[in-house]
């Protein structure tokens, strides 16, 4: 056991860190396009506060497209433009890009989902009261929607952890890199098993977190 | 401006509604050619059954809904002739109670009347005076702390006519806010608008299909069909003087459960007429049996209805008892009421 950690101790942090950082950085992007993605798709289709038949349309077709596209093929269809903001298409900096593409439209349709299960009445009751309606929107229907939020949240997290695995393709490491190339290329499954455990567990810890507060926020 | 004299705080001037009816060329006539108008300070009540316009009614009072021909005229502002800014100044003047509360699940009693006038920047020393103001007018300053899943219909009711009260109005929109309550509970929200009509003089334009609500608060009602306005009046004259027929079978099939007029006229003669309303659990005992045991008499079932209230079964049952032994029929009507019916007595009209 202490032979082992010894030997791949380090492999495994570095592997850990750089999912981590990707994670991160491509969550935090990816909130701050897929929320505002989310609320167009409720606020600008026919039932919403600004309704917009044409610009609704074209939102959804951006979003299905996108989110027809399995990673892998994304990652590699945008390498061009990945190249042109990112300036590089490899390590960490290259797979961010594709990474937001991939998991923002994501998030925007479960954003969408969470905010209509918000009682229609209530934003009526705020209407009836003579609020703006961009006050009800970022102060009423944000905070009604916060546990299904969090729970969009959490799912979108996960699902990122599993796309980072396939960053390695681009050489920006990471746990799944780990288990393919030593596990998979050189058989040597025990470092294999330690990654994905590692995996697990820190997808576990998500879950859990995400439940627990999703718990606390909804009332 | 438009003319209207300071008495008149709501007018309705040939006022129209349609909508389009989805997949199909017809259109649905929610309104049609209704006026009149609301003074300052009563309590007017429209009431009709349910597709009867009532609705769509009073969504125009604070522009929720449009007119399609007509004039809603509110506070002597045209509404549907405001801008986005002026029509939510107007609309700080119009409170409004739903069916369903619309209460912030997320949020306690205290921040559900706090929070909309923060959004309105009302400076917080004058949020945290009005909160406890109204919050204790309406009873509930002691659960300020709880969110609205640990109360009761009626408490939630309650928080909502705060919230209203809260942004000082004139007048008060009620939407079916009763409907979804028990008739204690519904009795109980009622002496409340009738406090605030009174004691705040706000003004209050409620729709309902219950008759109960007219009958008990109201000083005048208008009944409405199919998008018409049938007949309208003080409250007293259309329940003793109905002249429209339609108005007619309408308050006949409340009480009297239809039984034909004649009928209750002939059977109210020596016996008292009474309503039997049951909720929930009550429902299933047998108390018309446990009576006839009990006092050894003969009640007369003239009809019954059942029917659900949020989910629990909501008995009606129209009997009649003998009039004879006064002191006997009193027991007789304490004994139903202990066993937790609410009563009320039936009169035979002519």
């Amino acid at each position: 056991m202490n032979n082992f950690f010894s030997e791949w101790g380090s492999t495994l942090i570095t592997g850990l860190s750089a999912t981590l950082a990707m994670t991160i950085v491509t969550l935090i992007i990816t909130v701050i396009i897929g929320i505002p993605l989310g609320i167009l798709l409720v606020e600008t289709n026919v039932s919403g506060m600004y309704p917009n038949k044409t610009f609704h349309a074209i939102l959804e077709t951006i979003i299905n497209v996108l989110r027809s596209l399995p990673f892998i093929i994304l990652l590699f269809l945008i390498l061009p433009i990945t190249q042109i903001i990112a300036g590089t298409t490899i390590g960490i900096r290259g797979v961010i890009l594709p990474l937001v593409v991939y998991c923002a439209p994501y998030l925007a349709r479960l954003v969408e989902s969470s905010l209509l299960d918000v009682d229609p009445g209530i934003i009526e009751a705020y209407q009836s009261m003579g609020i703006k309606n961009s006050k009800i929107i970022f102060s009423i229907l944000l905070r009604e929607a916060r546990a299904g939020l969090t729970r969009a949240l959490t799912i979108s997290t996960i699902g990122l952890i599993g796309a980072t695995a396939m960053a390695g393709l681009v050489g920006a490491g990471g746990l799944g890199d780990i288990a393919y190339q030593y596990g998979f290329q050189r058989y040597q499954p025990d470092i294999m098993y330690a990654s994905i455990l590692v995996l697990i567990a820190v997808v576990q810890l998500v879950q859990s977190f995400g439940n627990w507060l999703a718990k606390k926020l909804a009332k | 401006m438009v003319e209207q004299t300071d008495a008149t705080i709501i007018q309705f001037n040939g006022v129209s509604k349609t909508f389009a009816a989805k997949n199909s060329a017809h259109e649905v006539k929610a309104v049609q050619d209704v006026s009149f108008s609301v003074k300052r300070g009563e309590i007017f009540g429209v009431i009709g059954y349910s597709g009867a316009g009532k609705s769509t009614l009073i969504r125009m009072v604070n522009g929720l809904e449009t007119p399609t021909r007509g004039r809603v005229i509110v506070n002597n502002r045209n509404v549907a002739s405001l801008n986005s800014s002026d029509l939510q100044q107007l609309r700080h003047r119009i409170g409004m109670i739903f069916q369903n509360y619309n209460l912030l699940k997320t949020a306690t009693v205290y921040q559900n009347i706090f929070l909309p006038l923060k959004l309105e920047k009302i400076p917080k020393d004058e949020i945290k005076t009005r909160v406890e103001k109204y919050l204790k007018i309406v009873g509930l300053w002691d659960r300020r702390d709880s969110y609205p899943n640990q109360l009761s219909g009626g408490q939630r009711q309650r928080v909502a006519i705060a919230r209203a009260l809260a942004h000082e109005p004139n007048v008060l929109l009620s939407d079916e806010a009763t409907s979804a309550l028990d008739p204690e509970t519904t009795e109980s929200i009622l002496t409340l608008l009738q406090d605030i009509n009174k004691k705040l003089g706000i003004t209050i334009f409620l729709i309902t299909h219950e008759l109960e609500v007219v009958r008990e608060v109201c000083d005048r009602v208008a009944l409405m069909d199919q998008g018409n306005l049938i007949e309208i009046g003080n409250t007293i004259d259309i329940f003793t003087h109905p002249k429209n027929e339609i108005t007619k079978r309408f308050l006949g099939a409340s009480d009297s459960l239809g039984v034909p007029k004649d009928l209750l006229a002939s059977e109210g003669k020596d016996n008292r007429l009474l309503l039997l309303q049951f909720v929930g659990e009550q429902a299933k005992k047998p108390i018309i049996a446990t009576l006839s045991d009990k006092f050894h008499v003969k009640p007369n079932i003239l009809a019954g209805s059942i029917s659900y209230l949020k989910g629990k079964p909501f008995g009606k049952l129209l009997i009649s008892l003998d009039i004879q032994d006064q002191e006997m029929l009193k027991k007789e009507i304490d004994y139903i009421q202990d066993q937790g019916v609410v009563v009320k007595e039936v009169n035979s009209y002519e």
